[in-house]
C-alpha cells in the first residue's frame, strides 16, 4: 500500500475542505496507531500552548494558529470538543488529525465530552457527516479515534491539562494512568443513571465545578496549575481556585451568537504563562453554509 | 416582509419538532407543518436536532408562560371574552382552548394574506381541524374563501398589523365586539415593525377596547454584545428586526405599553418564566435532555421577555 501522502492531507484540509472517503480512513488509522502509543497522562513539554473548545469553527481555529503560532512553529496541547456546534466540525477534526499524523509530537490531543457517539449524533457531527458524505463511515472512523484519544495531558510534570474536569473519586494522577481508556464514553445523565468509570468523570457533563477539590489534588499531586476547557468563559480565560486551575475557551462568538472573545494559553516554561486572546473571524473572512438554522425565536 | 413571513415556518417546526420529543401536548401542531428531517442513528434513536435541548426548553417555558396569562384572562372573564391573536402564524391554540372547554365567545386570528391562506388551505383539507371549528359554529353558513374564514366562535383574517384601521374594519366585518373584554396576543410580532408601527397597533388597541388585556413576546436587553450578533445574524437572513430599540431593557418594554394607552405595565425575562414553572415540569424537561451548557441556555432566556398590561382591570 502506498505510504499516506500527510503533506497533501495538511495542504486539503488547511483550505477548510475534506477528504475521499478512504483517505479520512487511511489518516484515521495512522492517527490511532500513533495514540495507542500515548499515555493516558501524556507527558509534555515546554514550551506549549494551551486551547480549548473549538467546536467545528474552522475559520476561528485558523485565526488561533494566526494567534499563536503555525504547526510546526508551536507546539499545542488542545483540550478536546473539536466537533458538533459550529458548521465545519468534519475540516476542523480533518485538518487536527493532519497537523498530528504529520508532527506527532508538536500537538497533543485529548479527549472532550463531545468526542463521544452519543453526543456527536445530537450536536451535529453526525449530521454534518451525513451531509457532506452521504453516509456514516467518516462519523464511524472519526469516533474510532475519539475512542482512543488521551485523557490528559501532563507539562513538564507540574501543569495538568485535561477537558472537563475532576471527579471527587480522582486523587492521584496514577489513578488516570492505570484506566483502560479505548471505549466510548459511558451514558450520562443529568440523573446520573449509571455511574461512569471514575475516568470518564474527567470528562462531566455538568460545566459547574466543585470546591475545593482542585486545591487539593493539586496539592497532593504536586502541580502547579490546572487547565482545563468545556465551560464558556465570556472573556476568553479565568482563573479560579487561588489562581490553580484555569478554564481556557477558544471558540470565540460561539455557536455565531455568545459574543465571547476566546483564548489560548502560552507557557513559555512553567513558571511563565500568557494568555493570549483572540476574537472571531469577520464575515467577510468566512464561509457561511447556506442552509443554516437560525437559533433564535422568531 | 418576505423574511417575517419565513420566520412562521420556523416557528411551526420547531413547535412540532419540541411536541413530538415530548415537551408540551400539542396534537394539532403536525397538521399544519412538515415534520424536521427525522433520522434513526445506528447506536440510539434519537432524531435529528436542528435546534438544541437549551433552544426547546425555551420555547417550552415560553408556551408555558403565555397559555398561563391566557388561562388567567379566561376565568377571570369566565370566558365571556375575545381573544385576539396577532400575527399568529400556525398557532393551534383555538383547537387546544376548544379541547379544554375554554373558548372565549370568539377567537380571533389575523396574519398577513399569504400565510392565512395557507392556514386556511391546511384547516380545509384536514378534519381533524375543520371538525372542531364546524362543532363550535352555530347559524348559517361557514363563510370561507381563499383569505379569510369566520364561524361563530373562531375567525381567520388576512391583513397587515401595520394598517390599523384596515385591520378594524376586516374584524368588525367578522363580527368582532369592541365591548367585550378583550386579550390580544402578539408573539414576536412587534419587533419586526418600526416603533411608531407598533405605537400605533398598541395605541388602537387600547382606545378601541374599554376593557382589554395585551400579552407580547419577544426580544429585550438587545444593547448587548449578543443583541448585537443577533441583528446581525437575522439581517443575514434579510429578516429586520425593525423594533429592536424598544427591546432595550424590561424597563423599555414596560413603558412602550404605559406611553400607548396602557396601564398596569408588567415585564419579565424568560429566566424568571422558568423559575416559576412547575417543578414537576422542570424535572421532566431536564431529564429529557442534555442540559450540559447552562451558558447558552441561560443566555437566550435572558434575551426574550413576556409582558403584559390591561386597560380598565377593574372590570377584569
Amino acid at each position: 500500500m502506498a505510504p499516506l501522502d500527510l503533506d497533501k492531507y495538511v495542504e486539503i484540509a488547511r483550505l477548510c475542505k475534506y477528504l475521499p472517503e478512504n483517505d479520512l480512513k487511511r489518516l484515521c488509522d495512522y492517527v490511532c496507531d500513533l495514540l495507542l502509543e500515548e499515555s493516558n497522562v501524556q507527558p509534555v513539554s515546554t514550551p506549549v500552548t494551551v486551547c480549548g473548545d473549538i467546536h467545528g469553527q474552522f475559520y476561528d481555529l485558523c485565526e488561533l494558529f494566526r494567534t499563536g503560532g503555525q504547526v510546526p512553529d508551536t507546539n499545542y496541547i488542545f483540550m478536546g470538543d473539536f466537533v458538533d456546534r459550529g458548521y465545519y466540525s468534519l475540516e476542523t477534526f480533518t485538518y487536527l488529525l493532519a497537523l498530528k499524523a504529520k508532527w506527532p509530537d508538536r500537538i497533543t490531543l485529548l479527549r472532550g465530552n463531545h468526542e463521544s457517539r452519543q453526543i456527536t449524533q445530537v450536536y451535529g457531527f453526525y449530521d454534518e457527516c451525513q451531509t457532506k458524505y452521504g453516509n456514516a463511515n467518516a462519523w464511524r472512523y472519526c469516533t474510532k479515534v475519539f475512542d482512543m484519544l488521551t485523557i490528559a495531558a501532563l507539562i513538564d510534570e507540574q501543569i495538568l491539562c485535561v477537558h472537563g474536569g475532576l471527579s471527587p473519586d480522582i486523587k492521584t494522577l496514577d489513578q488516570i494512568r492505570t484506566i483502560e481508556r479505548n471505549q466510548e464514553i459511558p451514558g450520562f445523565s443529568l440523573l446520573g443513571s449509571p455511574k461512569p468509570p471514575a475516568v470518564f468523570s474527567l470528562l462531566p457533563c455538568r460545566s459547574r465545578l466543585t470546591f475545593p477539590l482542585p486545591l487539593q489534588f493539586v496539592h497532593i499531586n504536586n502541580l502547579k496549575l490546572i487547565c482545563r476547557a468545556h465551560q464558556l468563559v465570556h472573556e476568553g480565560y479565568k482563573f479560579m481556585f487561588d489562581e490553580k486551575l484555569v478554564t481556557v475557551w477558544s471558540a470565540p462568538n460561539y455557536c455565531y451568537r455568545c459574543g465571547n472573545i476566546a483564548s489560548i494559553m502560552v507557557f513559555k516554561d512553567v513558571n511563565t504563562r500568557e494568555p493570549k486572546l483572540f476574537r472571531a473571524v469577520p464575515d467577510s473572512e468566512r464561509v457561511i453554509p447556506p442552509r443554516t438554522t437560525t437559533p433564535y425565536f422568531l | 416582509d418576505e423574511a417575517v413571513r419565513g420566520t412562521c415556518e420556523d416557528a411551526s417546526v420547531c413547535k412540532r419538532f419540541a411536541v413530538s420529543v415530548g415537551y408540551w401536548k400539542d396534537p394539532y401542531i403536525q397538521y399544519f407543518v412538515r415534520q424536521a428531517k427525522e433520522r434513526k442513528a445506528p447506536e440510539i434513536n434519537r432524531g435529528k436536532l436542528e435546534w438544541d435541548w437549551g433552544h426547546l426548553t425555551c420555547y417550552y417555558a415560553r408556551v408555558h408562560g403565555v397559555s398561563y396569562l391566557i388561562k388567567a384572562f379566561l376565568e377571570r372573564t369566565e370566558c365571556n371574552c375575545q381573544i385576539v391573536n396577532l400575527g399568529a402564524g400556525m398557532d393551534t391554540l383555538f383547537w387546544r382552548l376548544k379541547d379544554e372547554n375554554l373558548l372565549p365567545r370568539k377567537y380571533f386570528e389575523v396574519d398577513f394574506p399569504m400565510i392565512v391562506a395557507r392556514k386556511i388551505h391546511n384547516i380545509k383539507s384536514k378534519p381533524p381541524l375543520s371538525k372542531p371549528i364546524m362543532e363550535s359554529h352555530s347559524g348559517d353558513s361557514l363563510l370561507i374563501d381563499s383569505h379569510s374564514l369566520d364561524s361563530s366562535r373562531y375567525s381567520i383574517v388576512g391583513a397587515d398589523l401595520r394598517f390599523s384601521s384596515d385591520l378594524e374594519e376586516k374584524l368588525k366585518k367578522h363580527s368582532l365586539d369592541v365591548h367585550l373584554p378583550t386579550l390580544l396576543v402578539a408573539e414576536c410580532v412587534l419587533v419586526y415593525m418600526t416603533p411608531q408601527q407598533s405605537a400605533n397597533l398598541l395605541k388602537w388597541a387600547a382606545s378601541t377596547f374599554p376593557v382589554a388585556m395585551v400579552i407580547n413576546y419577544e426580544q429585550v436587553n438587545m444593547r448587548d454584545r449578543f443583541g448585537q450578533i443577533m441583528i446581525e445574524n437575522l439581517q443575514r437572513r434579510q429578516c429586520n428586526l425593525a423594533g429592536v430599540e424598544l427591546c432595550t431593557s424590561l424597563q423599555s418594554q414596560r413603558e412602550r405599553l404605559l406611553e400607548n394607552g396602557w396601564e398596569n405595565a408588567h415585564a419579565i425575562d424568560m429566566m424568571k418564566v422558568y423559575s416559576f414553572l412547575p417543578q414537576a415540569d422542570v424535572k421532566r424537561i431536564e431529564a429529557l435532555e442534555f442540559l450540559d451548557e447552562k451558558e447558552l441556555f441561560e443566555q437566550l432566556m435572558q434575551h426574550y421577555c413576556i409582558c403584559w398590561a390591561s386597560k380598565d382591570s377593574s372590570n377584569l
